[in-house]
């Protein structure tokens, strides 16, 4: 530094030169404490020399310093704790981590993570590689969104539905200095969500559609036959006489009917058309692609099939069919009147038919 | 807990980095008590500059300031956590 020479000189302060030498060095020095204070240098004409060596500038930085120590390393000592705690959480935590670099190289994983996607390598194995180069899920995404800072991604990997979280960790001027990669496995909460979904939407006692699923797949049926003016047929049968097999031989029986019925029926229709229980006694058939005539034969082969069927414990049993096709721009309730109103007209005109509407 | 002592620094017509080796005095002096929460350090400036350099040489040995604007100058609080 510029002052060391001079230091020698200042200690004898045996004349005004000296002295002045000694102020200057005095200066420099408080100077270069105060910067790294944080604040401005000292200016002669705000402070003369008497006051300058009265005021023993640096015995007061001098003492500031010990205090600006003490305090970092206390602060050390806590970004210790803070970090030992992360890695605590990060290797015991259930979820895979990743923590890659701005070049994208990995710089960290944990246990979780060797375990799902490197087959428990070593993670030295992995740092400092690409992450693209060891860990080929990210280019078989099945969804991926940006939420707010964070992209949230799924993707399938050894049979295990995952999701991903990708975090920017930012610098002090606001830059990607990082991303943390966090995986969670979410195979049970898709499992879960795929048997409430099947649950929503089968009957549970013949296993068949529900009411609720043949309404919104008949919507979207309705939309494609309007928009590319296919026809549309729907037919609803009604078991004949069902209150007396459920009077005379009991509910059980009654339920064994229905589960066979819907077995009968499921065997007959072809793989586009969608069958459901409308409820009590009554299903519901959607045959896409089928005008009125063709639906009508349909229904008339259903009937004869189940009126040829011997029923367990019961024997024979028929049903009356109700049949009509979508007409366009008719609503959905409309279109519900006229089927039902066929199927009225067929218990009407004597059972066990076809009737159309 | 007890209300602390304070210890008022009156500096007006000083400005920095005078202001600042002031209250560094007296925050040597009284480091312990202010760090336990028995001492406050009140100073009372009427430089600006002291505003931003009081504050920020002071919370790097892990004080606490507080600035408040009082007519003709500015009142800076310090004290521990």
């Amino acid at each position: 530094m510029a002052a060391e020479p001079r230091q020698e000189k200042c200690l004898k302060m045996d004349s005004q030169e000296d002295r002045s030498v000694a102020i200057q060095y005095i200066r420099a020095k408080v100077d270069q404490l105060l910067t790294l204070m944080g604040t401005l240098p000292l200016r002669p004409e705000e402070l003369d020399d008497a006051t300058l060596i009265e005021l023993d500038p640096i015995g007061i930085v001098a003492g500031s310093f010990e205090q600006v120590l003490a305090h970092l390393k206390q602060t050390n000592r806590e970004l210790t704790l803070a970090r030992n705690e992360i890695r605590a959480v990060f290797d015991a935590f259930g979820a895979a981590v990743i923590v890659v670099d701005k070049g994208d190289l990995v710089e960290d994983c944990n246990a979780q993570a060797l375990d799902w996607f490197f087959f428990s390598a070593d993670a030295s194995q992995i740092i400092g590689h690409p992450l693209a180069e060891v860990c080929s899920c990210h280019e078989r995404l099945l969804t991926s969104q940006q939420i707010g800072n964070r992209q949230v991604s799924e993707f399938i990997h050894d049979d295990r539905h995952y999701q991903v979280v990708i975090s920017a960790i930012l610098d002090e001027a606001n830059q990607i200095e990082k991303r943390v990669y966090l995986y969670f496995d979410i195979t049970a909460q898709k499992v879960t969500e795929e048997v409430l979904i099947a649950q929503a939407t089968t009957d549970s006692l013949t296993g068949i559609a529900n009411r609720r699923k043949f309404y919104s797949v008949l919507t979207a049926e309705m939309d494609r036959a309007e928009r590319y003016q296919l026809p549309l047929a729907v037919m609803m049968l009604d078991i004949d006489h069902f209150k007396d097999v459920n009077d005379t031989l009991g509910h059980q029986v009654g339920d064994d009917v229905l589960e066979e019925m819907a077995r009968l029926v499921s065997g007959v229709i072809r793989k586009q058309d969608v069958f459901a229980r409308w409820g009590g006694e009554e299903f519901i058939i959607m045959a896409p692609s089928r005008d009125l005539e063709g639906m009508r034969q349909f229904a008339e082969k259903l009937r004869s099939a189940v009126e040829s069927h011997s029923f367990h414990g019961v024997g024979r049993v028929t049903c009356s069919f109700g049949v009509a096709e979508y007409q366009p721009h008719e609503s959905i309730e409309v279109f519900f009147s006229r089927v039902d109103a066929a199927l009225y007209l067929a218990k009407g005109n004597g059972r066990n038919r076809v009737e159309l509407a | 807990m007890a209300e602390p002592t304070y210890i008022r620094l009156d500096i007006h017509g000083q400005v920095c980095p005078s202001c600042l080796l002031l209250t560094l005095k007296a925050l040597n002096q009284h480091c312990g008590a202010i760090r336990a929460g028995q001492v406050e350090i009140v100073v009372m400036t009427d430089d600006r500059q002291s505003t931003s350099t009081i504050p920020g040489a002071v919370s790097k040995m892990g004080y606490q300031a507080e600035v408040a604007i009082l007519e003709g100058g500015y009142r800076i609080r310090i004290y521990g956590r």
